[in-house]
């Protein structure tokens, strides 16, 4: 009865009834659904004390652990990006001080070539300078003097620089040997107290019968450095060049009663292109690298240098030597060459060098000195001259670096030779100091002379080629 | 440091249905002179009065701390009816561990008291480390049925800092009737138990799931919160709505369901599983784990649980090593889906190349969250340098 009175209520409902009822059911749905919403919305800034606000305040702990962990690590990655490049742009720092040293080694060979093309016309005018001074009037010879002066200043200079960047490049070595260190000293003081005297200094020499080992050629060099210092920065009184033994060692001194070195300038008097003050106004024209070259010397040679000095008195370089002895056979041959020099004229000197300025100083100067001199500019030129291989001479002074595309006098030499019954003694000449030459020289037994010569060297090689 | 030696974690496990036997035989395997600590899970099969008795009186002193589950992993795999343990070698590892007698009266200053607790005792049986936050972790079993683990979890990790945690619900083979911890010789409901272990080892806790979002979303308009009871989602009966939403007849509703459609809530950029405990006759939904009236859950897509394991394991043991052991907290419905899916074998396979050995839990916990449809356990790997080659 009822089920029958519903259905017929639900039959008499229209399809819109059914409908509107539909959504009001929807929308009561969509509002709880809203009211729970806004309910958790509203309750989530809660401190978490119900179960699931626990679970809630937990996971975005983690969570935030979670991405600060993440930032450190990321933190860790750039550092060790950053730990990456620098190790790169240490590699990249490496390799430009690679790229700057063989800058500097090309330099260094720049310089040396410069040097040597420059040393051939100066050593071609040194020697004519030298033959007019020989013959020359009184009128002309302070001008000549003078010329020959700025002509050594010049030569010096460049010295200087050629020595200094071959210092550098490192590719100076030792070759130390035993000696009698008069036969170096003796020569120097001789050719110092020259010079002292022109500036009207007393130049005091004590002289030693030690023997030391070291490299004459740049023991020479750290002398005379010394030597033209102490003369050039005094104005009166003493230069002295002497020598004490002390134990197994020689003390070697040059001290000087010049303006001496300001105590706050003492360390940096070794540093390159540094000058004393007073130095400066001294001596204009000086490069500072003349100490810095001694002192690299020194250290080559392993020659402990020190200097003392006081301003206004005077300074005093002390080097010092190891002592050696010299074995019988070889202190005969110093003594055999030691004799009085043979004079040289009728001297049949064969001269091949292919400046021909330096052809004919040398021709002017050996011809002073009584020689008969056959100049050439090439192996032919001397062939049109003379039948090389039996031609009477008694030396040969060849050039080392002859024209270009053309063979180098070492081989020049070895076919005169090679001709001759008697090989010719053989003095090369080159402003070339690589030590390969020295040793290719050495064993061929040729005497080296380094450009510029100068006419006391030469003369006295030619005497020493003659009694050997 | 030398290497370890092999004993630096062993693990055994017995199927004898005799409680003594089971004792007798995981002793032997783990007994050694240098034996600090054992960890154990147990099926509810047992006679657990029985159990804790025979295990007192093999070990005797030595700290054995354990709970039930919903099933072991063993050196054999995915397995039931068995006892599992695991023996820590006290040169290696010194472990403290804490009872929680009452969860739901646990608070701040409690958990930092048993943290302050726990850190003495390792102090206190370290032999060659000093145990600190970087070379220490902490184990959590709790009942799975006392609806507390959130608020517990939270709160002990409040006081942990920075050391990392994680752990499982005891389980009880789906009765849902009682789950219990052991500790010095008894098994206990509503509590937990809280071990840390400092190591000399490398390990690292971690958690893992293969579960993605789809589009459907429910939201939960009516729920018992205290009891982790969802009456309705959508406004509607929730056991209606979530069987309409997976195409299932709401009385075919069961574990394999669950395990197969769960439901997750998004916090920030993140999905956390909500288990599906089981469905009530008034069509309500229990939950494993913490819900809450206006939550959004989010339907969830599996992917491949088995690739998913594989290179959250491979990626760890990149780091650290092959491991000595992996403690593995699984939850029930991973099981239920892998053996809905026939997938068991390859499963424990899987597991026996990692070395995990571990329970089936009512719920996981990783760093003071309780979650659920996860793998949450530590890997504890050989020392780096020392072993390899």
């Amino acid at each position: 009865m009822g089920d029958a009175k519903n259905d017929s209520d639900n039959a008499r409902q229209s399809p819109w009834d059914l409908h509107e009822a539909r959504l009001m059911a929807e929308n009561a749905r969509l509002r709880r659904i809203c009211d729970a919403l806004i309910e958790r919305v509203e309750g989530s800034g809660m401190a978490p004390t119900a179960p699931y606000a626990a679970f809630q305040h937990s996971v975005v702990l983690a969570q935030q652990v979670r991405e600060r962990t993440q930032a450190l690590r990321e933190t860790n990655r750039q550092l060790m990006a950053e730990i990456e490049e620098r190790r790169r742009v240490e590699q990249r720092l490496r390799e430009a001080t690679d790229k700057a040293e063989q800058a500097n080694l090309s330099k260094t060979k720049f310089v040396a070539a410069v040097s040597h093309d420059l040393m051939q016309p100066l050593n071609a005018a040194r020697l004519f300078t030298s033959a007019l001074q020989e013959d020359s009037d009184e009128r002309a010879s302070p001008m000549l003097n003078h010329i020959d002066t700025a002509l050594r200043d010049l030569e010096s200079l460049i010295t200087t620089l050629s020595d200094a960047s071959k210092l550098d490049a490192g590719v100076v070595s030792a070759e130390t040997m035993a000696f009698p260190l008069s036969q170096l000293l003796d020569v120097l003081a001789e050719e110092f107290r020259q010079m002292a005297a022109l500036k009207g200094l007393r130049f005091r020499y004590v002289p030693t019968s030690l023997v030391v080992r070291s490299d004459p050629q740049l023991l020479s060099r750290i002398m005379r450095n010394l030597l033209s210092n102490a003369i050039r920065y005094t104005d009166r009184g003493t230069v002295l060049l002497g020598c004490r033994r002390r134990g197994a060692e020689v003390e070697v001194w040059v001290a000087d009663t010049g303006i001496g070195i300001g105590e706050d300038q003492i360390d940096s008097i070794f540093q390159e292109f540094k000058r004393g003050k007073r130095a400066v106004e001294y001596h204009e024209r000086g490069l500072g690298l003349g100490l810095s070259i001694v002192e690299k010397i020194s250290r080559i040679l392993e020659h402990p240098l020190s200097v003392t000095s006081r301003e206004n008195q005077g300074s005093r370089f002390l080097l010092r030597l190891p002592v050696t002895t010299l074995s019988q056979a070889r202190q005969q041959a110093m003594a055999q060459s030691s004799e009085e020099p043979s004079a040289l004229t009728g001297l049949r000197v064969w001269v091949v060098d292919n400046d021909r300025a330096i052809c004919a100083g040398m021709r002017t100067l050996l011809e002073q000195w009584g020689c008969q001199v056959v100049a050439a500019e090439s192996l032919p030129e001397l062939r049109q001259q003379v039948d090389v291989g039996v031609a009477g001479a008694h030396v040969l002074i060849m050039d080392y670096h002859l024209d270009p595309d053309t063979d180098d006098g070492l081989t020049v030499a070895g076919r005169i030779n090679a001709a001759r019954s008697e090989p010719l003694p053989v003095i090369m000449l080159t402003a070339d100091r690589e030590q390969e030459l020295k040793q290719r020289c050495a064993t061929h037994g040729y005497m080296l002379l380094y450009k510029p010569v100068k006419p006391m060297k030469l003369k006295l090689a030619l005497q020493h080629v003659l009694v050997g | 440091m030398t290497a370890a030696p092999p004993q630096a974690v062993l693990t055994a496990y017995s199927d004898a249905r005799d409680e003594q036997v089971a004792a007798r035989q995981i002793a032997e395997s783990l007994i050694h002179p240098h034996l600090g600590f054992v960890l154990f899970f147990c099926s509810i099969e047992y006679d657990l009065d029985r159990l804790a008795g025979a295990l007192n009186g093999e070990f005797q002193n030595l700290p054995l701390c354990g709970c039930t589950s919903a099933g072991e992993i063993t050196a054999r795999g995915y397995d039931r009816n068995t006892l599992v343990a695991i023996g820590f070698d006290a040169r290696f590892f010194s472990a403290g561990h804490h009872l929680i007698e009452h969860m739901d009266g646990f608070g701040l200053l409690d958990a930092q008291q048993l943290t302050d607790g726990l850190l003495t005792q390792c102090r206190e049986r370290a032999r060659n480390l000093t145990p600190n936050e970087d070379n220490t972790f902490v184990l959590t079993l709790l009942d799975g049925l006392s609806v507390n683990e959130e608020i517990v979890i939270a709160t002990l990790n409040a006081a942990l800092g920075s050391i990392p945690s994680f752990g499982g619900s005891a389980g009880d083979d789906y009765r849902l009737a009682q789950t219990y911890v052991y500790c010095d010789g008894r098994f206990y409901s509503d509590a937990a138990i809280v071990v840390m272990i400092s190591t000399v080892l490398d390990f690292e806790v971690f958690s893992t799931h293969h579960l993605h979002p789809s589009t459907p979303k429910l939201v939960v308009t009516a729920a018992d919160a205290e009891r982790r009871v969802v009456h309705e989602l959508d406004a509607e009966p929730a056991a209606l709505a979530y069987a309409r939403l997976v195409g299932v007849p709401v009385e075919q509703l069961d574990d394999v369901v669950f395990a197969r459609y769960p439901l997750a809530v998004r916090i920030n950029d993140h999905y956390y599983a909500r288990a599906i405990q089981k469905a009530n006759r008034d069509m309500s939904l229990s939950f494993y784990c913490a819900v809450e009236n206006g939550i959004v859950l989010t339907a969830m897509r599996n992917a491949s649980l088995h690739d998913n394991l594989t290179s959250t394991l491979d990626d760890i043991e990149s780091r650290l090593g092959p491991p000595w052991v992996v403690i593995g907290c699984d939850c029930c419905l991973r099981r239920a889906e892998l053996e809905a899916d026939d997938e068991i074998p390859q499963a424990s396979a899987l597991l026996r190349q990692h070395r995990v050995v571990g329970f089936c839990t009512y719920g996981e916990q990783y760093n003071g969250m309780h979650i659920n449809h996860t793998l949450t356990g530590v890997v504890i790997g050989r020392k780096m340098g020392v072993d390899d080659g």
